[in-house]
C-alpha cells in the first residue's frame, strides 16, 4: 500500500472554554467547536462533508451535529472510545478520504466531563448499571482509570526505583506551561512538595497527579494536502498516525507482562515506520497527560529515554519549553502547553496546532507572569512549515526551520492571537440568567462574522445552550397568525413577550428577573 | 484476576501489611446462597523476590 505520509493534513482547529459548569448541552458545544474550526480553516459548510466523534454514551452524535452547521454529510461515525480515539478517527479520516468516501473531515470531541459523566466514575457515570467487564471490577471498588492504571505505575517503581519525587516534575512542568496559557482552565504553577503534599485518590496518584476533568468541546479538521493548500492556515502535514493500539489485553491489561509497558511500545514502529523518523528527528512532543505517570510511560515506551530511565527523564528540565536535548547537532523541547483537560488527547493537540502554526507564542504569559519570555531556543521552536506525526495518544510534530512573517514588526512579529483569544466570552454563571443570555449573545457575535466563514451559517438557536437552567427558550413553530412570535426568536426569562397573554407556554417567563432567577433555581433543582 | 486484599475474617487488610512480592490466597466471601465473591488473604508463605510497598 502506498504510503499516506504528508498526504493529508489538519488544516482547522477548534475549541470552546474550558470549564467546571459550561451549562451547555455536548451539541451546542459541539457546534461551537466545529465552527471555530472552520473558520479557522476558512472553510464553508459545503466544504466538509465529514463528520466523526468518540463518545461513551456521554455526548451528542456527529450527525447531530453536522446539521446546525448546515453541513451535509457524505460520511459520518461515532465511536466508543476514549484516550487515543483522538489519533485514531485521524486515521479513519484518512482512511475515509483516501477512499473516496468524503473530502474534508470535522472530528470532535465534546464531553461535561466535569459537570455531567466524570471519568472517575462519579456523576451521571455512577447511575449506569453494572454490567460487562464492571462486573470484574466495580464490585471491588475499582472504577477509576487512575484504579485501572496504577499496577502499572506502581510496577514502574518497583521494577526501576521511579519516585513520586520525579514523575511530580511532569506536573510542575505541565503547570508552567498551563500558565503561560491564555485558555488554560488551571493556571497556578505548582511545586513538587504541592503534589507531593496532596491528597492520595489512589496510590500512588496524589491528586495532583492526576489531570482536571473539564466540560469542553474540540475539533480539528482533517483533509487532504491538495485541497489544504487553498485554506487559510498553514497545514499540519500527518506524517503518520495510530490510534488504539492495545496490549495483549486491554480489560486487564496488567495480566499481561510486562507490567510496566504501555501501548506505546506497539505504536511507536507504526508511526515511526510510517513517517520514516526516529525519535531523534523529533523537535517537538507533546503527551497525554491524565496522569504523570502516563507522560512518563509514553516517552520510554516511544523511545526518547531508555526503558527504565523515565524517571530521571522527565526530572531533568527536558519536558520544560526550552529544555534542551544533544542527539548529535539537533535540539528536543518536548511538551509545549498542555494542562487543560479533559478531552482525552484533543486538548493537548490544539495547543500544540496553535503552536505549531504560530498562532500563539509559546512565550505569551500571565500579565504579571515572572517567568522570562522564552528566548531563541522557543523561537526556533516556532515552524515555519509545520508537520506533524499523530501517535498514539499523543500528538507529535516535527518542526522546520522559523521564519518571521513578512511585514511584522520585531518583537510581536511572530505573535498571531487566535481569534479565540481575541474575543472575550463572559464567563457561564449558572445562576444568574442574565449573565447566560450575555454568553449566549457573544458566542453569537462571534458567528456573525460572514466575512471570516463565507457560506458557513452562524450558530443557530436550537444549538445555544441547551440546559435546563438556561434563561432562553427556543420557540419554534409558534405563528404570528395567533399572535405569537415566529421563527428563530429567543424568548428570554424575565423579558415579556410582545403580547404575552397571546403566546402560550410562556406565562412562567414573565415577572421580571427576579422570577426568572426564581424560575431557574427551580428548573436547576 | 483482581481483588481485594482482605484479612481471614473479610475485613480489610491493614495497609502497611501491604507489599509487593507477598504471597496471597484465593478465598471467596460468600455474598448470598449461590454468589462469591474472590478476595486474597496473605499467606505465611515466604515471598518470592523482593518484597516492597510504597514509601509512605
Amino acid at each position: 500500500m502506498a504510503s499516506l505520509k504528508d498526504k493529508y493534513c489538519i488544516v482547522g482547529v477548534g475549541e470552546t472554554e474550558y470549564s467546571k459548569h459550561s451549562g451547555r448541552s455536548t451539541r451546542a458545544m459541539a457546534v461551537e467547536a466545529a465552527r471555530k474550526a472552520m473558520v479557522d480553516a476558512g472553510l464553508s459548510a459545503k466544504d466538509v462533508d465529514g463528520m466523526m466523534s468518540y463518545q461513551g454514551g456521554d455526548s451528542t452524535p456527529a450527525n447531530w451535529v453536522a446539521p446546525d452547521l448546515g453541513i451535509r454529510l457524505n460520511f459520518y461515525m461515532d465511536v466508543v472510545g476514549g484516550g487515543s480515539s483522538t489519533e485514531a478517527l485521524v486515521g479513519l479520516a484518512m482512511g475515509a478520504i483516501e477512499a473516496g468516501m468524503c473530502k474534508t473531515v470535522a472530528i470532535f470531541r465534546s464531553m461535561n466531563g466535569y459537570s455531567d459523566f466524570r471519568i472517575g466514575g462519579t456523576g451521571a457515570r455512577a447511575a449506569q448499571p453494572v454490567r460487562g467487564l464492571d462486573l470484574a471490577q466495580v464490585p471491588f471498588g475499582m472504577r477509576s482509570a487512575g484504579q485501572a492504571f496504577a499496577p502499572t505505575f506502581m510496577r514502574h517503581m518497583y521494577e526501576y526505583g521511579t519516585t513520586s519525587e520525579q514523575v511530580a516534575r511532569v506536573r510542575v512542568a505541565h503547570s508552567k506551561h498551563a500558565s503561560q496559557n491564555p485558555k488554560s482552565l488551571l493556571k497556578e504553577r505548582v511545586t513538587v512538595q504541592d503534589v507531593l503534599g496532596s491528597r492520595w485518590i489512589c496510590k500512588p496518584l496524589h491528586l495532583l497527579d492526576c489531570c482536571v476533568e473539564t466540560d469542553n468541546a474540540t475539533c480539528v479538521i482533517v483533509t487532504s494536502a491538495e485541497r489544504a493548500r487553498d485554506l487559510k492556515q498553514k497545514p499540519a502535514y500527518i506524517m503518520g498516525v495510530a490510534g488504539r493500539v492495545n496490549k495483549p489485553r486491554t480489560d486487564f491489561h496488567w495480566a499481561t507482562g510486562p507490567i510496566t509497558r504501555v501501548a506505546g511500545y506497539y505504536a511507536k514502529d507504526i508511526v515511526f515506520g510510517q513517517a520514516g523518523i526516529t525519535p531523534e528527528d523529533v523537535s517537538v512532543t507533546g503527551s497525554y497527560d491524565a496522569f504523570t505517570f502516563t507522560t512518563m510511560l509514553q516517552l520510554e515506551e516511544y523511545g526518547f529515554c531508555k526503558k527504565g530511565e523515565g524517571g530521571q527523564y522527565v526530572s531533568s528540565g527536558i519536558i520544560e519549553l526550552g529544555g534542551r536535548h544533544e542527539h548529535g547537532h539537533r535540539e528536543r523541547a518536548p511538551a509545549p502547553w498542555p494542562r487543560r483537560r479533559l478531552l482525552p488527547g484533543l486538548g493537548r493537540g490544539q495547543a500544540q496546532l496553535r503552536l505549531l502554526a504560530g498562532q500563539v507564542p509559546p512565550g505569551q504569559g500571565l500579565p504579571d507572569h515572572h517567568e522570562p519570555r522564552l528566548g531563541d531556543a522557543a523561537n526556533r521552536l516556532r515552524p515555519h512549515h509545520a508537520q506533524l506525526t499523530a501517535v498514539t495518544t499523543e500528538v507529535r510534530a516535527e518542526t522546520g526551520p522559523t521564519s518571521r512573517r513578512r511585514g511584522a514588526r520585531r518583537g510581536e512579529s511572530q505573535i498571531t492571537r487566535s481569534r479565540d483569544a481575541q474575543r472575550r466570552v463572559p464567563r457561564h454563571e449558572p445562576d444568574d440568567p442574565g449573565e447566560r443570555f450575555r454568553v449566549a449573545r457573544a458566542l453569537q457575535a462571534g458567528a456573525r462574522t460572514q466575512a471570516d466563514a463565507p457560506g458557513l451559517p452562524g450558530l443557530r438557536p436550537h444549538a445555544l445552550p441547551a440546559h435546563p437552567r438556561v434563561p432562553v427558550v427556543h420557540g419554534p413553530g409558534v405563528g404570528l397568525e395567533r399572535g405569537e412570535r415566529q421563527g428563530p426568536h429567543l424568548f428570554v426569562r424575565g423579558r415579556p413577550p410582545r403580547h404575552p397573554a397571546r403566546v402560550q407556554g410562556v406565562d412562567a417567563l414573565r415577572g421580571g428577573p427576579r422570577r426568572a432567577r426564581r424560575a431557574a433555581r427551580q428548573a436547576s433543582g | 484476576m483482581i481483588g481485594n486484599l482482605v484479612t481471614p475474617d473479610g475485613k480489610a487488610e491493614a495497609e502497611s501489611k501491604v507489599a509487593i512480592g507477598k504471597r496471597v490466597r484465593v478465598v471467596f466471601q460468600d455474598l448470598s446462597e449461590d454468589f462469591a465473591l474472590p478476595q486474597f488473604t496473605l499467606t505465611d508463605e515466604p515471598p518470592i523476590g523482593r518484597v516492597w510497598s510504597l514509601p509512605g
